[in-house]
């Protein structure tokens, strides 16, 4: 208890000194100080406000994926998640749709992607960590395919704005008040099911037998992820490995209770994707990467870390 | 008093049919044996009376009320069953493990209360496991683990235990130790139902059992079913009865 105290005592300061830092750097020589009070406020806030925000949200998700599948290798993109969340937004724009309604398309995406890896992994009542991770990856390169489909036909003019649903990329989020209260609100609702997320560690049988009406905890799980999911990539489009590896650096320094990884994941993952974010805007300034581009960077190695570090099923 | 019992219970696997049309009835006091060979479906009626298996017609009444119409929450209070051993994806300690048990006994929302880890502690002492509190499940031993998932079920303490192989695992003084404890802690005012590969244990510690066959289910008193005749047919290998210190013995010849 004292541990995780301290922990998340010490994630609270790296994500404050995260946005601090987001705050401070960038392109250097302002001539006027108002034009700098202006570009720090209207500028660099609302953007490292909603990165934090999507680094929360996707941490959380991830986290919860990772019960739900009881597998440490549940990810919003990994599993293609994200991927089906950009295909739908994508074929929203060429649909002409915009704002609300684009975003609701992309939920609706993450849900049908999420249902699909669900139904295909399951067998025999049970997610195994192989079947799921194949047809998690499969379906990412399916998703892939119909993004890069999509990209072609695609009119020209519009392609650039459509790359940031392949990356992931903040350079236009600047309104983080829709992913902060998205992340507020499903962080407190992850928060109260902590118990029994905890028992869902066990296996659903040993949760169910011990009070847990698991079914319904199935589903409020799966459609709490998929709309977590769903804000994070139209805010930022689909940015990989926060998810997956912020819950899993939590677990490192703390365990696997939910009543503090929970929180613990979401400073984290916030704070992670305000610093890579950071790093993509001023690491070849004046050009921005897309954030995707650092966080699949630092991602990959340590996905492949975890891989082997896991026991051969 | 009454605390399990099956209506026209009638279960199966697949195609394989467990039983058909079972009576059974489990009174406060009483400890059941389990006895079957490999793939007769002991699992699977241990699951189907915890509600975990739903059974192709008849019910499952406890405490007087159908399983069907109670919520988890409140079969856990008054059902536990222990599982066969199952490997964990992430790490859990010993007493996270524990207070598990606990959660069916606790508000919606609430965090364990000192009670709650006393209970735990105390379930921990009686298996022998009370130093390992910090350790990760996943550094046990098989018989260890064993141990800790027997601890669960004392800290959930409800009025009916089974137990799906409880002595799996275990050394020999363990399994007589972990016999002895779940005995005790039966009382009067619990029931326990353990499938058992080990018909001498069964016999020393069951007073009544359930035998599984291609034919279904037999239950009756461990006297007249724990028979040699009758557990050589079970088993369909020759048994010889010899007389022990604590009473007679069976022997495969």
């Amino acid at each position: 208890m004292k541990r995780g105290v301290l922990v998340l005592t010490g994630l609270l300061l790296f994500s404050l000194f995260s946005l601090g830092l987001a705050l401070v750097l960038g392109s250097g020589h302002p001539i006027d100080p108002a034009l700098l009070h202006q570009i720090v406020l209207d500028l660099r806030l609302p953007r490292a406000l909603s990165a934090f925000a999507v680094g929360g949200l996707l941490a959380l998700a991830g986290a919860l994926m990772q019960v739900l599948l009881r597998n440490p290798l549940g990810d919003p993109y990994v599993l293609g998640v994200s991927g089906g969340a950009a295909s739908a937004a994508l074929l929203g724009m060429l649909a002409g749709l915009q704002g609300a309604l684009l975003s609701l398309g992309a939920f609706g995406g993450a849900l049908l992607a999420m249902l699909l890896v669900f139904v295909l992994a399951r067998g025999g009542g049970a997610w195994s960590a192989t079947r799921l991770l194949l047809t998690g990856v499969v379906l990412a390169a399916g998703w892939g395919a119909l993004i890069s489909f999509l990209l072609a036909i695609g009119p020209a003019a519009r392609l650039p704005g459509m790359l940031f649903w392949l990356m992931g990329d903040l350079g236009d989020a600047d309104t983080p008040l829709i992913p902060l209260l998205t992340l507020l609100a499903g962080g407190t609702a992850a928060f109260l099911l902590a118990r029994p997320l905890n028992l869902l560690l066990q296996g659903p049988d040993q949760a169910a037998l011990l009070g847990v009406e698991t079914e319904r905890l199935h589903w409020t799980l799966f459609l709490l992820a998929s709309l977590l999911t769903a804000v994070a990539v139209t805010t930022g489009g689909a940015i990989g490995f926060i998810g997956l590896v912020a819950p899993h650096l939590y677990r490192l320094l703390d365990g696997s209770d939910h009543r503090r990884l929970i929180p613990g994941a979401i400073l984290l993952g916030g704070g992670l994707l305000v610093l890579t974010d950071t790093l993509a805007r001023t690491l070849i300034a004046p050009r921005q990467l897309p954030v995707g581009v650092v966080t699949a960077l630092v991602g990959v190695p340590l996905f492949l870390y975890l891989l082997r570090r896991q026991a051969p099923a | 008093m009454t605390l399990l019992e099956t209506h026209n219970l009638t279960v199966s696997i697949g195609d394989c049919l467990v039983c058909r049309d079972a009576a059974l009835h489990i009174e406060a006091g009483q400890c059941w044996g389990l006895l079957g060979r490999n793939g007769s479906g002991k699992t699977t009626l241990l699951r189907a009376l915890a509600g975990l298996h739903r059974p192709d017609g008849g019910a499952v009444e406890l405490l007087g009320q159908p399983l069907r119409m109670l919520s988890r929450r409140v079969i856990a209070q008054r059902l536990g069953l222990l599982l066969q051993d199952e490997a964990l994806p992430f790490p859990v300690t010993v007493e996270a493990a524990v207070l598990a048990g606990r959660h069916a006994h606790l508000p919606p929302f609430g965090w364990e209360r000192a009670e709650d880890r006393r209970l735990a502690h105390e379930a921990l002492e009686a298996v022998g496991m009370a130093p390992f509190a910090h350790r990760l499940t996943s550094s046990l031993s098989g018989g260890e683990r064993r141990r800790v998932a027997i601890a669960t079920l004392l800290a959930q303490a409800p009025a009916v235990m089974l137990l799906d192989e409880p002595t799996n695992h275990l050394d020999l003084d363990q399994q007589i130790r972990i016999l002895r404890l779940l005995h005790q802690r039966m009382g009067r005012m619990r029931a326990l139902v353990m499938s058992l590969h080990d018909i001498n244990m069964a016999l020393r510690f069951c007073d009544r059992l359930i035998l599984l066959d291609d034919e279904g289910l037999h239950t009756g008193p461990a006297a007249q079913l724990g028979t040699a005749e009758r557990l050589s047919t079970l088993y369909g290998h020759p048994l010889t009865v010899l007389e022990g210190p604590t009473g007679p013995v069976l022997i495969p010849q």
